[in-house]
């Protein structure tokens, strides 16, 4: 027989952990090859050095803490995909190694692994590369320009619209190429359409549950819409805020993390509102561009309170049952 | 990996206690941000352990040899002001050796007065003479010191490539995250973990053989039992 | 449920399980008799099948016949001597196979349906029961046979619920129903007829590693081994279990474990190793499918790191046990069973505090 004791029951539902994480890298593949069509194959490279950094960080961790390695365990993949995504399409490849790396070694073996880190890995290693590299994380290149594989001159930074906003500006890029992503910005993030595709399909797949999101952008509708520049309607404003930047990417993969969110139904929502306010104050008063990566940074820290909170909560809101009577009068006789 | 070397390791553990066995900075925690921020290079970890050993060596000494005359609130108020008081030779001390990093020290230099290994030492130092005293504030020092220089050595190395100012990588991309607190304080946490591996591994080690030899010996006795009865 | 409730609850009421029943359900059942049951000797009965038979007459066939209800493994004739101290209004017959895999009472309702509703209408009758009806389970899909909707005149309902529910389901019945297993009645009628001594069971025969999965009539006392060689097995299975998929028992000895009357069915499974070896994730999928409304998640980490005060504050002694829990985990984690050990672990710490 085997060694493994089992216990009932023996039968499970087929979805695994490996299911779950290979659902959000599929839903991460079109991105992919979006970027493909706007900045060339430099985006595979890319995305290949982070996800083999990962993998490579997460399997000395494994022989570091004397553990089998789990080749099934797909977690690094979605962290080096994630921080693929929001990376600019130029940058230069030790920054995406270095992140990667920071993701893993610091943010997720030393708290104990897959499953038991308290801050998502992929925003901490992007929060590390921002505030070393500020330069080369904010240094975008124009969409439908072919890099080549290796950065020289020839390639030219411009700055994206979060630059403008971030100052108080009007970005005056139309709602179609808002949409659609064909304005500088990071390699994944600035697909609004088929990162709400990728959206539905995680829903249905339920690796997203559905109020999550919705009440992070609700937030960040609210607040966009009350404190929006001279001279904007407020959809216009609430459509610059929420599509211009990686706000919608981080909705959508970011906050939805299963490890780093509570785990209630109120409480979730909860956060999810209050990572969105936390959003936007980060825009109107931090000097860096990534505001949604810290603001979820800032959430995960307080994750545990909400579900504190929710669990304070439900016994006010559902008192128990009395309990069943021990003479077994009640209930049909068998 | 044999036990010699587990025992001369064990050994140099015991002779060295509060610089490799039970350092205040990596296995206390004492005195952490006094030691991490300030060594962003060589240069701030020298300034930084020169001026502690003008602060701290002589106020443990002294609270050895004033101790118990005053309550534990008493000894809170005295034991920091006598600190402050020496910091202004430590001061002169500091810029004169280089004016620059008094300036860069800026506020943690002043924090040497008040902190964790200050106060730990005085109420060790209490239970001691005044000899002795003197000996565990410096080997509490020469610990912190120890810990400061490594670090600030490769945070100056990764951050700007130099030693002492002086240049030595020059194509190696730099990490700018060295230079800041942040960096120090994860460097710092991997450093101990770094010296928490290797003292457990000799650990585990000594435990495994001890286990070998004491199953040989049970072995060896069973034997000459037997060899015993069958006579 | 309303919005708000649904929101304000941490769970949605259980889960609706694969039901996996065919082929077995909708072949009819075979025949794996062994000498005891050749050689049995049928006794008299005593009683016509045709005319009504009494109360007291019914419960000496029972005895003589040794019927055993397979719900619940207490004698048919106890049973129906203990309704007289009560009015029985209803009488059901229970076809209700609400695990994955088994379908050992629908199978001979199914297949020999005047004879179980015969001698359903015999106990009804002598109970002066007015109603009686079959219960079978509603959330069966992609089934070969259709389930009629009323057998030779008495009403099938579909008891509907998510699982666990179906145990409350029974509860709402209230205290004047008497519920028999189908199988027993199909024994009550042959005893009743042919005087026939019950030594058989039925008993549902499948899972990934068998190669035919059907329904068997088999000896009480038959070895497992034997019934999975006369069925076939695709490869070495992982496990074998007797009983239900989510509740049964780990088959450690197949040559030596018999077949009893209750035992309704025998499961062989083979599982992928690696698929076992993962870390919680932390989805809430737990949280989610706790009939309950309990935090299995938390519950888990509580018993795992012997934090026993903090899990009977998190209500630990509410747990009914019923596994959903562990079988949504995506992790593959055994948190059914470690929080069925930390209650009683729990319990155990209880009882000298109250001596």
């Amino acid at each position: 027989m085997n060694p493994l004791i089992h216990h009932a029951p023996y039968i499970r539902h087929p979805e695994s952990s490996r299911t779950v994480m290979s659902d959000m890298i599929i839903a991460l593949m079109p991105l992919f090859c979006m970027s493909f069509f706007y900045y060339g194959p430099r985006v595979f490279l890319v995305g290949g050095v982070s996800v083999l950094t990962c993998l490579l960080a997460d399997w000395m961790c494994s022989l570091l803490l004397h553990q089998k390695n789990n080749p099934r365990d797909l977690s690094p993949v979605v962290t080096g995909l994630i921080i693929t995504m929001l990376v600019p399409p130029a940058v230069a490849l030790y920054v995406v190694v270095w992140a990667s790396l920071f993701a893993i070694l610091v943010a997720k073996a030393p708290f104990g692994g897959t499953g038991h880190n308290i801050f998502n890995p992929a925003a901490a290693g992007l929060a590390f590369s921002t505030i070393c590299w500020s330069g080369q994380m904010f240094g975008y290149t124009s969409a439908m320009q072919r890099l080549p594989m290796v950065i020289d001159e020839t390639v030219r930074f411009v700055q994206g619209p979060t630059a403008a906003l971030k100052v108080g500006g009007i970005s005056r890029i139309g709602l179609t190429e808002l949409l659609l992503g064909n304005f500088p910005g990071p390699i994944g993030s600035t697909h609004t359409l088929i990162i709400f595709a990728c959206l539905i399909y995680l829903v249905a797949r339920s690796a997203v549950r559905w109020y999550l999101p919705l009440s992070y952008v609700a937030a960040v509708s609210l607040l966009s819409a009350c404190y929006r520049p001279f001279g904007v309607t407020p959809l216009e404003s609430i459509a610059n805020e929420l599509f211009a930047g990686s706000l919608f990417f981080v909705a959508v993969y970011l906050l939805c993390d299963p490890v780093t969110t509570p785990k209630y139904r109120i409480s979730r929502v909860l956060y999810g509102f209050s990572a969105g306010l936390l959003t936007m104050l980060f825009r109107y008063y931090s000097p860096f561009e990534l505001s949604a990566v810290f603001a979820i940074l800032a959430m995960n820290a307080l994750a545990p309170a909400f579900d504190c909170f929710c669990e304070w909560l439900m016994p006010r809101l559902h008192p128990l049952p009395a309990p069943a009577k021990a003479d077994g009068k009640g209930g049909a006789r068998s | 990996m044999n036990l010699t070397f587990a025992r001369k390791y064990y050994r140099l553990l015991s002779k060295t206690e509060g610089i490799l066995y039970q350092n205040p900075l990596l296995a206390l925690g004492l005195a952490l941000p006094l030691a991490v921020i300030p060594s962003f290079s060589i240069t701030g970890a020298v300034a930084i352990s020169l001026a502690m050993l003008l602060c701290f060596v002589p106020t443990v000494f002294l609270a050895s040899l004033l101790r118990g005359r005053f309550s534990t609130a008493g000894q809170v108020i005295v034991y920091p002001l006598v600190s402050c008081l020496l910091l202004i030779p430590a001061g002169k001390l500091v810029s004169w050796i280089s004016p620059l990093i008094f300036d860069t020290l800026g506020v943690y230099f002043s924090l040497i007065c008040v902190n964790s290994l200050l106060m730990f030492s005085v109420g060790q130092a209490q239970k001691k003479t005044p000899f002795a005293a003197l000996k565990l504030a410096l080997r509490q020092w020469l610990g912190a010191t120890l810990v400061a220089l490594v670090l600030g050595l490769i945070r100056e190395l990764t951050g700007s490539g130099s030693v002492w100012g002086v240049t030595l990588l020059r194509n190696i991309p730099r990490l700018p995250v060295a230079q800041m607190a942040m960096g120090g304080f994860i460097l710092m946490g991997f450093f101990a973990a770094l010296c928490r591996l290797i003292h457990r591994s000799i650990l585990r080690f000594t435990i495994k053989s001890g286990a070998a030899l004491d199953a040989a010996a049970l072995a060896q006795n069973q034997e000459n039992s037997q060899g015993g009865e069958d006579r | 449920m309303s919005f708000f409730h649904w929101l304000a609850t941490g769970s949605s009421n259980g889960i609706l399980l694969e039901q996996e029943k065919e082929p077995a359900l909708s072949k009819p059942f075979l025949p794996f008799y062994s000498a005891a049951t050749l050689q049995s000797q049928s006794f008299d009965p005593g009683c016509s099948a045709d005319g009504p038979i009494g109360k007291e007459d019914l419960c000496r066939v029972a005895r003589l016949a040794h019927i055993i209800d397979e719900r619940d493994g207490n004698l048919l004739a106890d049973k129906i001597e203990h309704c007289s101290a009560q009015k029985i209004s209803v009488v059901c017959a229970d076809a209700i196979d609400d695990e994955p895999y088994v379908s050992s009472q629908i199978s001979p309702l199914l297949h020999c349906r005047s004879q179980v509703v015969e001698a359903l209408t015999w106990v009804a009758d002598a109970l002066k029961a007015d109603q009686r009806f079959i219960a079978v389970y509603k959330n069966m899909s992609s089934l070969n046979t259709k389930i009629p909707a009323s057998i030779e005149g008495v009403p099938v309902r579909r008891m509907e619920g998510r699982y666990p529910m179906e145990i409350r389901a029974f509860r709402a019945l209230g205290d004047d129903t008497l519920i028999i297993g189908s199988a027993a009645l199909l024994h009550l009628y042959r005893a009743v007829t042919e005087g026939r001594v019950q030594t058989t069971s039925f008993v549902t025969v499948a899972g990934n590693c068998v190669t035919s999965p059907c329904n068997l009539e088999v000896t009480i006392g038959t070895p497992v081994a034997q019934i999975l060689e006369r069925c076939g097995l695709l490869r070495e299975p992982t496990y074998l279990i007797e009983g239900s998929a989510m509740h049964g028992i780990c088959v450690t000895d197949p040559e030596n474990t018999a077949v009893r009357a209750d035992t309704r069915s025998i499961l062989a499974f083979h599982v992928d190793r690696q698929e076992q070896l993962y870390n919680c994730i932390g989805c809430g999928r737990c949280i989610e499918a706790c009939p309950l409304g309990l935090n299995p998640h938390k519950l888990y980490q509580c018993v795992t790191t012997a934090h026993l005060n903090k899990a009977t504050l998190l209500g630990i002694d509410r747990c009914i046990g019923c596994a959903t829990c562990s079988y949504i985990c995506p992790s593959r984690l055994d948190l059914a069973h470690t929080i069925t050990e930390g209650k009683r672990r729990c319990a155990s710490r209880k009882e000298p505090a109250d001596r």
